[in-house]
């Protein structure tokens, strides 16, 4: 049975701050650090913006392409790393805010910026296992970077949904393979306001040893080759990691160039690659040969081959496309930033 | 647009209307009440659900710079009047920094956003607004 991609949601904020504004507030050299992430600015959600509200908006999206009715989805799983709540879900707010049917699976996850595309996988067993017709799959996040610290300057907000299911599918997913391991790259502890590095463990033993292995591993498996694909996304904690790592594995910067979107929203966490997924199925042609590898600190990857089907390009414009979302947007100063994203703790909040 | 101190079953009753403009349609005359009505004009009590548009066009706005408290933080707030498939909604309007910019009949959508929380422990009540399509800056 042939699993994959019916539909697809993207939301992307209006409000944007340039990296060179943060630098500014906090004395950086601008463009050294534009230089080190070539990231030229980020999206800021507004003060009622949160990653229950970018869920139902992706969401709504993934439904109105995918054509079917809400009352069809058997299952709802939400990934993040930022809950409103830490105890109370995401996923239930989403089948009262999409009106779909009480008798569905329901589920926020969490493994850092991965847990969004393992709901994809999860979702993908239960069609393949007849348990449900069609499940929705949500990355969203708007997560937290301390002021001050070089976080600060790549945190975007996002969030993206999948509709999953086995009919009319504008994308086969024609395999899967994860690469995981006990590696303290980055974490938050429970309570905490902002997340921390593990000093030099962000990049070779976590992004690219993860990423590289669940890349080699699915093309070894399918004896494929980079050659052999039209599109590569990788997940993207700045520019410079996922242009990095495709030319470690032999991807041409072409290939990787449509599918970065960090550079103009910052990180969106659990909707980073999917969101690059997003937009390279805005432009991709039918039989497009698609690698994605996700990376969720902690850490771990989820590679997926996906090839695009004669349905995509008539369900691109039935919904907003991340193109327009990038485009359309409103310049706020860091004072805005500071106050749009709750960070000036108050006492009269 | 959710009313100031909510209790939560209250706001947990209203969970259509506030997330999904759920109106009601009569069965006999076909008038469409949102909020619902338990009795249509016609003398039907006989309704059928029914989700109001998603996009439509800005009829009246206004600004305010002196709110409550719950929104304080948020000053200045818009406010509109737009007609969502011949239903005139009342809401408040976001990401629209200048609002003297938009014009007659400016295309608004129905977004889906934070209305209040109580306080920093308390439920977050979610709800619709409304948002120009265009932007107003």
């Amino acid at each position: 049975m042939a699993v994959g991609i019916v539909g697809w949601g993207a939301y992307i904020p209006r409000y944007r701050i340039k990296t060179r504004e943060i630098a500014e507030a906090w004395g950086d050299d601008a463009l050294r650090i534009r230089d080190m992430y070539l990231v030229e600015e980020k999206a800021v959600g507004y003060i009622d913006e949160d990653p229950v509200t970018m869920a139902v908006e992706a969401s709504r999206d993934a439904l109105t392409r995918a054509g079917i009715a809400p009352s069809e989805v058997g299952a709802v799983f939400a990934g993040t790393e930022s809950k409103p709540y830490a105890v109370k879900p995401i996923s239930s707010i989403l089948i009262d805010a999409l009106n779909l049917k009480r008798q569905v699976y329901s589920v926020d996850m969490e493994f850092a910026c991965k847990a969004g595309s393992d709901a994809i996988v999860n979702l993908m067993g239960l069609v393949k296992s007849g348990l449900i017709k069609y499940g929705i799959a949500v990355g969203t996040d708007s997560s937290q970077g301390e002021p001050g610290e070089h976080l600060e300057y790549t945190v975007g907000t996002g969030a993206v949904a999948y509709i999953i299911g086995s009919t009319n599918l504008v994308a086969e997913i024609k395999h899967t393979y994860p690469f995981a391991s006990d590696t303290p790259d980055f974490w938050r502890r429970d309570g905490s306001p902002y997340p921390v590095h593990g000093e030099g463990f962000t990049g070779e033993p976590a992004y690219f040893r993860h990423i590289i292995g669940a890349a080699k591993g699915l093309m070894e498996e399918l004896g494929m080759k980079p050659n052999d694909f039209d599109y590569a996304i990788f997940h993207q904690p700045n520019a410079r990691f996922p242009v990095r790592v495709a030319q470690m594995l032999g991807f041409p910067l072409e290939k990787v160039k449509p599918g970065i979107v960090v550079d103009l929203i910052g990180n969106t966490y659990n909707a980073s690659a999917l969101l690059g997924l997003a937009k390279v199925l805005e432009e991709a042609k039918p039989g497009s040969r698609i690698l994605v590898v996700t990376f969720g600190s902690g850490a771990g990857s989820n590679a997926f081959y996906i090839e695009t089907t004669d349905l995509l390009p008539s369900r691109v414009k039935l919904a907003r496309t991340v193109g327009e979302m990038l485009e359309d947007k409103v310049y706020i100063d860091y004072s805005l930033y500071l106050k749009y994203r709750r960070i000036i703790r108050m006492i009269h909040g | 647009m959710v009313d100031q101190n909510l209790s939560v079953p209250k706001y947990w009753r209203k969970i259509p209307q506030y997330y999904r403009l759920t109106a009601v349609k009569c069965r006999k005359c076909g008038r469409v009440y949102f909020p619902p009505r338990a009795v249509c004009e016609c003398g039907s009590r006989e309704f059928d659900e029914y989700e109001l548009p998603r996009r439509g066009k800005l009829i009246e706005y206004t600004v305010l710079r002196s709110v409550t408290s719950d929104f304080e933080k948020q000053r200045p707030l818009a406010f509109g009047i737009a007609d969502l498939g011949g239903v005139r909604v009342f809401g408040q309007l976001v990401d629209c920094p200048n609002p003297d910019k938009l014009g007659e009949g400016a295309e608004v959508e129905v977004v889906f956003r934070r209305v209040k929380e109580d306080s920093d422990y308390g439920i977050i009540y979610y709800g619709f607004k409304l948002r120009p399509v265009k932007g107003c800056w």
